[in-house]
């Protein structure tokens, strides 16, 4: 009660002597001016409002700051050692006084001014904390450093210094000085790790800093798992993935997460496309976790990584570069363990989404990659049958026709293709397959009007990548009709491709194109014609086939298709980089609406740049 | 007398067997181009290579004629540039019809290819800037010079010079009350202070005062000048403060003149007079000569028109408003357009905003050299902000906007014609 009495009389009076009337009238008018602008006036009234009572802090203030806003800094400075006289161990009236000298362009002076304080007090920290931040205010960041660093070697706690250091080092752009105050902190409390982290990666991008915090950040490996963490995650940023793998694995054996952390870290990998690295990562994962929901994830990503990785290989192997190419297959042993890692996938995640997909992707190995069709059509036949509702289910119709072709059961793969229109979730890819596929097979039958409905149906819709061979093959559904032999023969040529017996199809497309009365097939069949010999790497063959189209010009539709193809075997078969240049300017110059055109300058300006590059090797 | 029919002949058998023998390409400038832009690269290169190249003004969009070089017309094949491989005979009829005086059109024979300064800070990217942006798209070449090249006297080494957003007051464009926290807004800001320091300067403000008087100077000695954004107004402001103090204390340390407004000297400028600052350090604006938002309106009415001019008697304006659209969409920047009334009367006005006081586009002589002011940031993204991503130009292949910019770049290229009498 007592203290409750003394408290109220204590603030009664203060408020009674702060609100002197008159005064706080003129004091109200003062700031009045100054908002105007009219700082003269203001200075006026509160000079004498300050000759009147020269302990008020606010008249003291008030004034500083007019003297400062009107650059009297003279008589600033006499008013801080008025009120230095008579307060000689206020250190806020060095830092002010600091701050006129510093304004004043006297910068030694002003540093000696803010060093008194600190001279007087060397064992207190705020002393040095207090002159940085009116070194700083003056943007003095250099001095500001150099007292906080003083302030450092003599403190027990260099941590509350630490943290404005980096912030300086930071502002000034001197990062390595920055990230060793960030680790300093860090040695002493690891519970900042997030703050640390967070302050090092927003500079991370400037040229070269990665490479020094990396160094910097490695002399401090040993002094915890914060730096090894951090580390592995500046080689992340670095790319540097395997001296980041070995360090997630030194990590995890000394703090045992149960694979989380280096889960994630391979999934990243994933998504960046360093499928082998990704690779490596997911079978540690899977080994070391113990964590079912872990070791299941890790064994998901080591099949799609291994999948990914296997894809790579077998396009390297074979000639994509072709229109149509005759595969070279792997053998079982080079797929075994893609299959068993989807596998096992399977039964971690039974009748899940993802097991259906493992079963898609077993399909499409074996078919694609090992040419088992059977056991490719056991799989597919698996997810037809029992998940009418996944996302797999058209794509594995889709498979099983193709096969139903290859294996010449041409009505099953009529039917099967029907039944993707049916299914109520179908992509739009999957949907113009098969209306492609059965137009070819509805013109194998002679019924070339349910073909050319199946056309119309891929051609109404022009962004898709069926399009012009779709709007090729209705030119002739639409010109040809009368010559329903040839037409026949032509559409069973296109299922032979579709099975890649290329010479029994070369045969068929050279005796249409031999028919005299089948002129309109000629161009198509030429052009056919050198694709079979291009898929059977008869190139002088094919040469001479597409030199026959591009010598007609405009009378040939696919002169410029011609001129592309001698391009791409100057370019992949024959490595004779000039003369494919030469074809695709060829393009642009006498083909400049060319669907070839984009492409062409591209290539173009690639080829050009590997010329360079090998004319400088050499 | 009797001479004169002779030394005629031999005139003409000279002068059209040049031509005559001579294909040219012709590189149509009007709504047909497939890309505008690159072909001021496809000319500016030819110049570079030694080919003579002519600009026909206002014939088909501004078209241009250049030797006929089998590596000119690949280029143009690779770019994507559309052109016509015309015969000597054929470019003398274009000639003969441009330079017809019922036509207001004229040629203009590009000669040399200018050298190319863009004003940059260092760790600046191509899109923080349109005209580096389509400089880079249409693989003009420049160099980036700043303070440090600047203060030395390197400009003399350049024919053009372009500035864009950058803040010639040293109040690091205004943004403190939006950014002064972000990074760079303080990396910026540290290095202009480390940068004035290094050439020798306590402010920011005088370091940025010397640079634009330099730059004045160069004006003044036959430079190009090409602005556009904040570089136009916070350029004039700069020559005017040259004697007083307008930057607030969280710029430069210490408070500005109170009676700054009073101190301009509007005669130091090039472009603009009788503005009036805007003191307050937390407004993002300089003075009163940019058109606020509110004054614009609906984005969708954001149209400007070009003025026409007569391209025989005033060809440099010609030359710089030759495009395949007279109306434009407007864009805005830190400085969208000018207040037509604050601009000096000496200037002429390119383009405006039909029936208001809202200037685009402005040119100006000084000196032996010329400036040109284009308000707004990027022609093809009406309100880019800081952190929007950049312009892809690839989709903006015919952007008329964009071409204002590349009318500049060959405008210092064309050869100096006696004005006809």
């Amino acid at each position: 009660m007592k203290f409750l009495l003394t408290y109220i009389i204590i603030t009664v009076t203060l408020l009674f002597a702060q609100t002197d009337p008159f005064e706080a009238n003129q004091y109200m008018l003062a700031e009045n001016y100054e908002q105007a602008g009219n700082y003269l006036k203001a200075i006026e009234i509160v000079e004498k409002l300050f000759q009147k009572n020269p302990d008020n802090q606010n008249y003291f203030n008030k004034l500083y700051n007019l003297y400062v806003t009107t650059k009297k800094y003279e008589t600033a400075l006499r008013l801080i050692e008025i009120r230095l006289s008579s307060n000689p161990d206020d250190p806020s009236l060095y830092g002010l006084l600091g701050s006129v000298y510093y304004l004043m362009g006297e910068l030694n002076t002003a540093k000696e001014k803010w060093e008194i304080p600190i001279s007087k007090n060397p064992n207190n920290p705020f002393i040095y904390r207090m002159m940085a931040n009116y070194a700083i205010e003056r943007r003095a960041f250099e001095m500001a450093i150099e007292f906080l660093i003083k302030g450092k070697t003599r403190s027990d706690d260099p941590s509350m210094f630490a943290m404005d250091l980096g912030e300086l080092f930071m502002i000034t752009m001197q990062y390595e000085s920055a990230i060793k105050e960030y680790c300093e902190i860090l040695v002493i409390n690891q519970g900042m790790y997030p703050v640390v982290e967070s302050k090092i990666f927003s500079f991370i991008n400037k040229p070269d800093v990665i490479q020094k915090s990396i160094k910097i950040v490695g002399t401090y490996q040993n002094k915890g798992l914060v730096f090894k963490n951090l580390l592995a995650k500046l080689y992340t940023e670095s790319r540097q993935f395997d001296k980041a793998f070995d360090l997630y694995k030194e990590i995890e054996t000394l703090q045992s997460t149960g694979g989380q952390q280096i889960l994630n870290f391979a999934n990243f990998l994933i998504n960046e496309n360093e499928f082998e690295v990704a690779k490596k990562v997911f079978e540690y994962t899977y080994i070391i976790s113990e964590n079912t929901s872990i070791k299941a994830s890790a064994k998901l990503g080591q099949a799609r990584t291994l999948e990914a990785i296997l894809w790579n290989n077998f396009n390297k192997q074979n000639d994509v570069w072709k229109t149509f190419y005759q595969p070279k297959f792997f053998s079982e042993s080079a797929t075994k363990d893609v299959i068993s890692s989807y596998e096992e996938v399977i039964k971690l995640f039974r009748y899940s989404d993802v097991a259906v997909e493992a079963l898609f992707s077993i399909g499409r190995i074996n078919f694609y990659i090992n040419n088992e069709i059977q056991k490719a059509e056991e799989a597919f036949v698996e997810i037809v049958n029992n998940y009418p509702t996944s996302r797999f289910y058209s794509k594995s119709l889709l498979e099983l026709a193709i096969i139903k072709l290859i294996i010449n059961n041409n009505q099953e793969a009529k039917e099967i293709l029907k039944r993707i229109e049916t299914v109520v979730s179908y992509s739009d890819e999957d949907k113009l397959s098969s209306y492609f596929y059965l137009s070819k097979l509805y013109a194998l039958e002679g019924n070339f009007a349910a073909a050319s409905e199946n056309i119309k149906k891929i051609t109404s819709n022009v962004k898709n990548d069926f399009t012009n061979d779709a709007l090729e093959f209705s030119l002739l559904l639409n010109i040809a009709k009368n010559d329903s032999i040839s037409l026949i023969n032509y559409a069973k040529a296109e299922v032979l491709i579709i099975t890649k017996k290329f010479k029994e199809a070369q045969v068929l497309f050279d005796e249409i194109a031999l028919n005299q009365q089948s002129l309109v097939f000629q161009p198509f069949c030429l052009l056919k014609s050198a694709e079979m010999d291009i898929a059977l790497n008869d190139y002088d063959s094919g040469m001479k086939k597409l030199d026959q189209i591009y010598s007609s010009k405009e009378k040939n539709i696919f002169s410029d298709k011609a001129l592309y193809l001698k391009a791409k075997i100057f370019e992949n078969a024959f490595k004779d980089l000039p003369s494919a240049v030469e074809c695709y300017q060829k393009i642009l110059i006498e083909f400049p609406k060319s669907i070839y055109s984009d492409e062409s300058r591209e290539s173009i300006i690639r080829l050009n740049n590997e010329i360079n590059v090998g004319k400088k090797d050499a | 007398m009797k001479k004169f029919p002779f030394l005629l002949f031999v005139f003409l058998f000279t002068f059209f067997r040049g031509i005559l023998a001579q294909d040219k390409i012709f590189i149509p400038m009007d709504i047909s181009q497939t890309d505008h832009l690159k072909a001021y690269g496809i000319t500016f290169r030819a110049l570079e290579k030694g080919y003579k190249a002519d600009w026909l003004l206002n014939y088909k969009g501004g078209s241009f004629l250049v030797d006929f070089a089998d590596e000119i017309a690949r280029e143009c094949l690779i770019e994507g540039v559309k052109f016509e491989k015309i015969s000597g005979a054929s470019a003398i009829s274009i000639y003969s019809e441009v330079q017809n005086d019922d036509n207001n059109m004229d040629v203009i024979r590009l000669e040399k290819a200018p050298k190319i300064a863009v004003y940059v800070p260092p760790g600046f990217q191509p899109w923080d800037d349109a005209v580096t942006l389509v400089l880079e798209y249409a693989k003009v070449p420049y160099d980036k010079i700043w303070n440090d090249e600047i203060l030395k006297g390197d400009l003399s080494k350049y024919d053009w010079l372009h500035l864009h957003h950058e803040d010639f007051t040293g109040q690091y464009g205004k943004f403190y009350a939006s950014f002064s926290n972000a990074q760079w807004y303080i990396e910026q800001q540290m290095l202009y202070e480390k940068n004035a320091v290094k050439n020798g300067f306590k402010k920011v403000s005088e370091m940025m005062k010397e640079v634009a008087r330099t730059i004045k100077y160069y004006v003044g000695n036959g430079g190009f000048l090409f602005a556009m954004c904040s570089a136009t107004d916070s350029y004039d402001i700069a020559l005017a403060a040259e004697d007083v103090d307008i930057c607030a204390q969280m710029y430069d340390g210490d408070a500005a003149d109170p009676d700054a407004q009073k101190k301009l000297d509007f005669s130091k400028t090039l472009a603009f007079t009788n503005f009036k600052l805007e003191m307050n350090p937390y407004i993002y604006e300089y003075s009163d000569i940019d058109i606020q938002p509110t004054e614009i309106g609906n984005m969708d009415n954001d149209y400007f028109t070009l003025f026409d001019f007569s391209a025989k008697y005033d060809p440099v304006p010609t030359m710089l408003t030759q495009n395949h659209a007279n109306v434009i969409k407007g864009f805005m920047g830190q400085t969208t357009m000018f207040r037509r009334e604050l601009i000096k009367n000496s200037v002429i006005i390119l383009a405006e905003r039909q029936n208001t006081n809202q200037i685009k586009y402005i040119h100006g002589n000084f000196g032996r050299g010329t400036f040109t002011f284009y308000g707004g940031h990027d022609p093809e993204d009406y309100q880019h902000a800081v952190g929007d991503p950049p312009t892809d130009l690839n989709l903006y292949k015919n952007s008329p906007g964009y071409r204002l910019i590349l009318n500049n770049i060959l405008f210092p290229a064309a050869t100096k014609k006696k004005q006809k009498t």
